[in-house]
């Protein structure tokens, strides 16, 4: 089935570039600026190369190499986006492939984004599901697959691209969700997940059909020149509502949310980290480019709308998680507030808004992924203890871990000194210079009952006596290990100098058309 | 200034780092190391105030800056440091009592197993305080007063093996989070409107001269408040003083520290700070003053029916900060910050105090398990002494100058400063008893412990020294601010708080007199009663006056101010988390369901409806897609689209 | 004979709506699949309808795109669906309905 996917990607490009107009008597052959999509594409090839290399690979070596093929992959993908980089400093920002592929500061720094949670993906799974016994070779196919999707979400200037792209990092989402496949939770929310994602897909796609059917393209240049000449079309307004359901879904906004915390707790946690932060980065810059950017006409449309998803969605997730006594759970209700904080960033629609969107997606991974990452080590076997109550006397029994723990907490609760406060901070004082200061309240209030709940966690780490008997959680590997450690170093380091980032991406020149 | 001012808290940051990351370094050379470290920053402190004592005017405000930190839009925050006359003498306060606290637990925490760590927060909680102080723009300020919280709900729950002391350091952090709450939001309101959050310099002069330039008296109102809000939360005052009282689980010299001497007068000192913003917020500042006074008052009548010397002590502490605020509301900014740095040196002193007579008794904290110790601890019962009668009030002492010239400043300011001056003389002179009933049951009167089961003893060096020096600068600290003859403390701040005005005639020796004597008469009343013949340990005065009893309890209970909350948010939050857990497994579900049977047609199929979620969550995206659809719908037919 | 443009696309959203009220109706998974299938078909009238009222091929391309997202949507669905079946020999959504709260 993967390898079905590769051709379709693979496909896909060539197809929608045979799309354009010909000329008469001979068929032009579409440009393509292979630059352009060398980050995508070599990711897709190094998927292939790991699937085919099969028949090719003695069979000791081949997880090995499987990971080694995909660690490669990830470094010629971001060799590939900073040369796209250094083309953009030349200042050549614009479209390629016809107009589908954006090539600009905003694509060009989540394309590296989405690198990086696809590293840490790797350096965090493959340790972690060979702890449990259920690392498969497909693994870091599945995870550059992933990336690609998740690039192509960012840089895609078509409304066709970005539902392939969607559908790309979903299916493969939906694979990792079912990853212990012989264990019940994980095959019941990756069922779920398959069966909503699926379902949620399809309002996207008529979204896009009735954009296609108003616009008369489903190119977002085009829509947007169209959204400038005036009046927008009934059928429009609904097109932009499905699309939403479709984006909602993915980041998790009430009233779409129902899946997160089930697919977050029955999903192994290793591979739950990738999917907290990939799914919903990618979410949230589809949001960007589509929303902010080429709908941007219709920002007094859709405003109230994205702003009452925004409180609804912080609102449930907060208060929801008080009454958690899971940890993933707990986890994946305070991932929906966090998708209510970013959709404040969506719907402040500047330039300054956008950049602090970023600088919380980049914080937000680190954050996350480390969680997960603790939750899996500390959990053992087949996520047998992910009560919070099995997080009693942590600090006892692994003092580094709780440390570790702690300082994700914070990050999430959003205290300094972590980049979760700067994050928070930037995004609000965005929201706020674009006037929306009762959004920011709202943010505020939730973020102060939101400490709350992740300070239980940390009392019944530090505080509380284990209960029972004293279950024996591993040591990390070394390699999880630098994986937290790398974690915690991005939250420290960005809640203490988040100049490092802003000057970057300052530098990015993130304005995208429409802005 | 050189950029060296920033080893100023660099010092006890590397210390914690240090500490924190290595498990080499144990009893007792953690300790000494981080006293050297906050000893250093000390002396770089003082070399900080002599520069600025060399210069003139307007040159006595400094920034000194490391480098941008944050630029985010418009957004510009560096990495700024405000070295002024204010921010000199917080640091000197810091620092100061600062290194006396950290020698001190070298022996208060002596054997205990989490030493290092202990020194590792005590550090830490120094590095943010400093960062706190010097910040220059709202951002270092708040990830300065985001660090003191955490520190503070660090080390109250430190031994975190007793339930209480784990419960008093999640109030704290929950209460301040409110508070936290207020500041960031205001924060946000200065920049929205004004453009910047540098305190000095920088566009527009920064806030100091672009808040009140730019903003309209609404929205500097607004802000203001907001901003109060988070010096209630900090400072515990009305509303937010809860979490004070219970911080004393921590250890005593973590009280002496924290929530006496420095993280508590945060609130003050913000004030002062931004004094220029304040002060062009004339409702807030009233709001500022009244709450301030009210809090004092309530809080000294609390402090009068406590058993437990460190509450006693605490209650006091927030009565001593409303002191603060009822200076610092009538724009007295220079009498504020007097009161702290007195108050810093006196309260430090008898909580450290405290602590040594703890540490005599076995960790016992019950007054009335005491009495006549001042036979077994001479040091520590003399300087006890200076620190009693600084609180009272009694010249020469540093609390009598301090405090006199609160009441001075709010005595002028109209009918309603008098009626906050009545406040507050009433309040000195509660003060005066509860501190002299705390003096008699504890130091004087008869033994009311047996030999057998407690041997009071004298503390070790390292805990008598630092008493030793507080009560010195206890005596000292008045001459700071001798009215009219020596207003060393006033004149040095004029260039961060503009000109002071200190009248000095016969209203203000008229007031100094009826001071002396509320002062004095406290003494006596208590005497009366607790040291008389009919002298209970509890002396149960208000109890047997008619109706006193039931004032005995509700004085007892805070004034009801914690069961209050309590079933306000503790119940309250419970039942709608609970709620809306319910509304959202049942109602949302059963609405989903609902509407799953309708669409099913009803009949024999709805009778065996079962809950199939993935049908339900589907429903959810389904409604939630008309949802959006009538949204959008909603706000085009609104706007005339 | 002429059939309007809008028959056309009232069919589809019809069609959509059949499949939606399906996927929420139906237990079995494989029909709840089925039930995915037919609204992306529905888009897909749709995408052809307004193509050809535009005159435009871009429409008719995306259909292609869409089916062959949904064949691959259907590798991935039966797989989760054999491995599920395979322990628990059931194929009712409602099964899988462990995790709530």
């Amino acid at each position: 089935m993967i390898r079905i996917i590769n051709t379709l990607q693979v496909a896909s490009a060539s197809l929608v570039a045979a799309a354009t107009p010909s000329a008469e008597g001979v068929i032009r052959a579409p440009e393509i600026d292979y630059v352009a999509i060398a980050p995508e594409a070599i990711l897709v090839l190094g998927a292939l190369a790991i699937l085919l290399k099969k028949g090719f690979v003695p069979r000791r070596y081949r997880m090995m190499a499987s990971v080694a093929t995909g660690i490669l992959a990830i470094c010629a993908s971001l060799i590939a986006t900073g040369i796209l980089w250094q083309r953009l400093a030349d200042g050549a920002a614009g479209t390629a492939v016809s107009g589908i592929l954006a090539v600009d500061g905003f694509a060009v720094f989540s394309k590296v984004l989405f690198l990086g949670i696809a590293a840490f993906a790797i350096l965090l799974g493959v340790p972690g599901l060979r702890r449990e016994r259920i690392m498969r070779e497909e693994y870091p196919a599945l995870v550059v697959l992933a990336a690609a999707g998740m690039m192509l979400m960012a840089a895609s200037s078509d409304l066709i691209l970005t539902f392939l792209a969607l559908e790309l990092f979903s299916l493969a989402f939906y694979v990792l969700a079912a990853f212990a496949r012989d264990l019940p939770r994980p095959q019941e929310s990756a069922l779920k997940y398959f069966l909503l994602g699926a379902f949620a897909s399809a309002f996207f796609l008529y979204g896009v059909a009735l954009a296609y059917g108003t616009a008369g393209s489903t190119n977002l240049t085009s829509i947007a020149d169209f959204l400038g000449r005036g009046s927008i079309p009934w059928i429009f307004v609904a097109s932009m509502a499905l699309i939403l359901v479709g984006l909602g879904f993915k980041v998790g906004a009430v009233p779409f949310h129902m899946w997160v915390p089930d697919v977050y707790q029955g999903a192994p946690s290793q591979v739950v980290g990738f999917l907290a932060s990939g799914a919903k980065a990618a979410g949230v810059v589809a949001l960007l480019r589509i929303y902010v950017s080429a709908f941007h006409a219709a920002r007094p449309s859709w405003l109230p709308v994205i702003a009452g998803l925004s409180i609804a969605t912080m609102a449930v997730g907060v208060v929801v998680a008080l009454v958690q006594s899971d940890i993933k759970r707990l986890l994946g209700y305070s991932s929906i507030a966090h998708a209510g904080y970013l959709l404040i960033g969506v719907a402040a629609a500047t330039p300054a808004a956008t950049s602090a969107s970023l600088f919380y997606l980049v914080s937000y991974a680190a954050m996350i992924f480390g969680a997960f990452a603790i939750v899996s080590v500390v959990s053992g076997k087949g996520d047998g203890f992910t009560r919070i109550d099995d997080f009693a006397g942590l600090a006892r029994r692994r003092p580094m871990l709780a440390a570790a723990f702690t300082v994700f907490l914070l990050g999430l609760a959003g205290i300094p000194p972590t980049a979760g406060f700067i994050a928070k901070f930037v995004l609000f004082q965005a929201a706020v210079e674009s006037g929306l200061w009762w959004l920011v309240l709202c943010g505020a209030v939730a973020s102060v009952i939101a400490a709350y709940f992740y300070l239980r966690v940390i009392i019944v780490m530090f505080v509380r006596e284990p209960e029972g008997e004293d279950l024996d959680s591993d040591e990390p590997d070394p390699i999880t290990s630098l994986g937290m450690g790398l974690a915690i170093g991005i939250t420290l380091v960005l809640g203490i100098i988040p100049q490092a980032l802003m000057s970057v991406l300052a530098g990015a020149d993130l304005v995208m058309p429409g802005l | 200034m050189g950029k060296w001012v920033f080893l100023i808290p660099a010092l006890p940051a590397a210390g914690a780092a240090l500490l924190l990351m290595t498990r080499r370094i144990r009893e007792p050379l953690a300790g000494w190391l981080a006293t050297a470290l906050v000893g250093g920053s000390f002396a770089l402190s003082v070399a900080a105030a002599l520069e600025v004592a060399k210069a003139h005017g307007d040159e006595r405000r400094m920034v000194v800056s490391l480098g941008e930190w944050i630029a985010a839009g418009k957004f510009r925050a560096g990495f700024d440091f405000l070295v002024d006359p204010l921010s000199i003498v917080m640091i000197l306060v810091v620092t100061g009592v600062g290194t006396l606290i950290h020698l001190y637990s070298i022996g208060y925490m002596h054997g205990d197993p989490r030493f290092s760590r202990f020194f590792a927060y005590l550090n830490l909680f120094a590095a943010s305080m400093l960062v706190l102080v010097l910040g220059n723009n709202m951002i270092l300020m708040f990830l300065g007063w985001e660090g003191v919280g955490l520190c503070s709900y660090l080390l109250i729950s430190f031994w975190f093996e007793k339930d209480t002391a784990a419960a008093a350091g999640k109030k704290a952090f929950v209460t301040n989070r409110v508070g936290d709450f207020g500041f960031i939001l205001g924060t946000l309101l200065l920049f929205a409107n004004a453009g910047t959050l540098t305190i000095l310099g920088g566009p527009g002069g920064g806030l100091l001269s672009a808040a009140p330039a730019m903003l309209t008296s609404g929205t500097i109102t607004v802000a203001t408040l907001l901003l109060f809000l988070g010096a209630t939360g900090k400072s515990a005052q009305l509303p937010l003083l809860v979490w004070l009282p219970d911080a004393m689980e921590g250890p005593t010299p973590v009280s002496a520290l924290i929530h006496a001497a420095t993280m508590v007068t945060a609130g003050v000192y913000m004030i002062a700070r931004l004094g220029p913003v304040f002060s062009a917020a004339p409702a807030t500042m009233w709001v500022i003053a009244t709450v301030g006074a009210i809090t004092a008052l309530v809080a000294a009548t609390i402090a009068l029916v406590q058993t437990d010397l460190k509450k006693v002590l605490a209650y006091s502490t927030i009565s001593q900060l409303g002191f603060m605020f009822a200076a610092v509301g009538v724009g007295a900014f220079a009498m504020g910050i007097f009161h702290l740095v007195t108050h810093a040196f006196f309260k430090a002193l008898l909580f450290l105090g405290a602590g040594s007579v703890m540490h005599a008794m076995n960790n016992t904290v019950d007054m009335r398990n005491f009495g006549a110790l001042r036979k077994k601890m001479a040091v520590t019962w003399a300087t006890w002494a200076v620190g009693w009668l600084a609180i009272v009030g009694i010249p020469p002492l540093a609390g009598f100058f301090s405090k006199d010239a609160i009441l001075a400043a709010d005595f002028e300011h109209g009918s309603a400063g008098k009626a906050i001056w009545l406040l507050l003389s009433l309040t000195a002179f509660l003060t005066s008893v509860y501190m002299s009933r705390a003096t008699y049951l504890t130091f004087l009167g008869k033994a009311r412990w047996s030999e057998s089961e407690y041997h009071p003893h004298e503390s070790p060096k390292t805990m008598t020294i630092p008493l030793i020096v507080l009560a010195g600068a206890a005596v000292l600290a008045g001459l700071l601010g001798v009215p009219k003859i020596l207003p060393v403390l006033a004149h040095w701040l004029e260039p961060s708080v503009g000109e002071v005005h200190e009248p000095f005639g016969a209203t203000q020796i008229v007031l100094l007199v009826i001071a002396t004597v509320l002062a004095v008469a406290g003494i006596f009343v208590a005497r009366a009663i607790w040291m008389g013949k009919n002298a209970s340990e509890r002396g149960d005065l208000l109890a047997r006056l008619p109706g006193g009893a039931s004032l005995y309890r509700f004085f007892e209970n805070g004034w009801g101010i914690d069961p209050l909350y309590r079933l306000l948010f503790v119940k309250g939050g419970t039942a709608v988390a609970g709620a809306l857990k319910w509304i959202d497994t049942k109602v949302i579900d059963g609405a989903v369901n609902g509407v799953a049977r309708l669409v099913r047609g009803g009949g024999s199929e709805a009778s065996k409806a079962q809950t199939g979620y993935v049908r339900n969550y589907a429903l959810g995206v389904a409604l939630g897609a008309l949802l959006l659809i009538g949204g959008f719908v909603l706000v085009q037919i609104v706007t005339g689209g | 004979m002429n059939v309007p443009t809008n028959a056309y696309l009232i069919f589809s959203a019809l069609l959509f709506a059949i499949g939606m009220a399906g996927f929420m109706i139906r237990r079995n998974v494989i029909v709840m699949f089925m039930c995915v299938e037919l609204m992306l078909n529905a888009v897909n009238v749709a995408f052809v309808t307004f193509a050809r009222s535009f005159g435009d091929v871009a429409g008719q391309v995306i259909v292609f795109f869409v089916m062959v997202i949904a064949a691959v949507e259907v590798v991935v669905g039966l797989a989760i669906i054999v491995a599920i079946y395979r322990r628990r020999e059931s194929v009712s959504a409602d099964d899988a309905s462990v995790m709530k709260g």
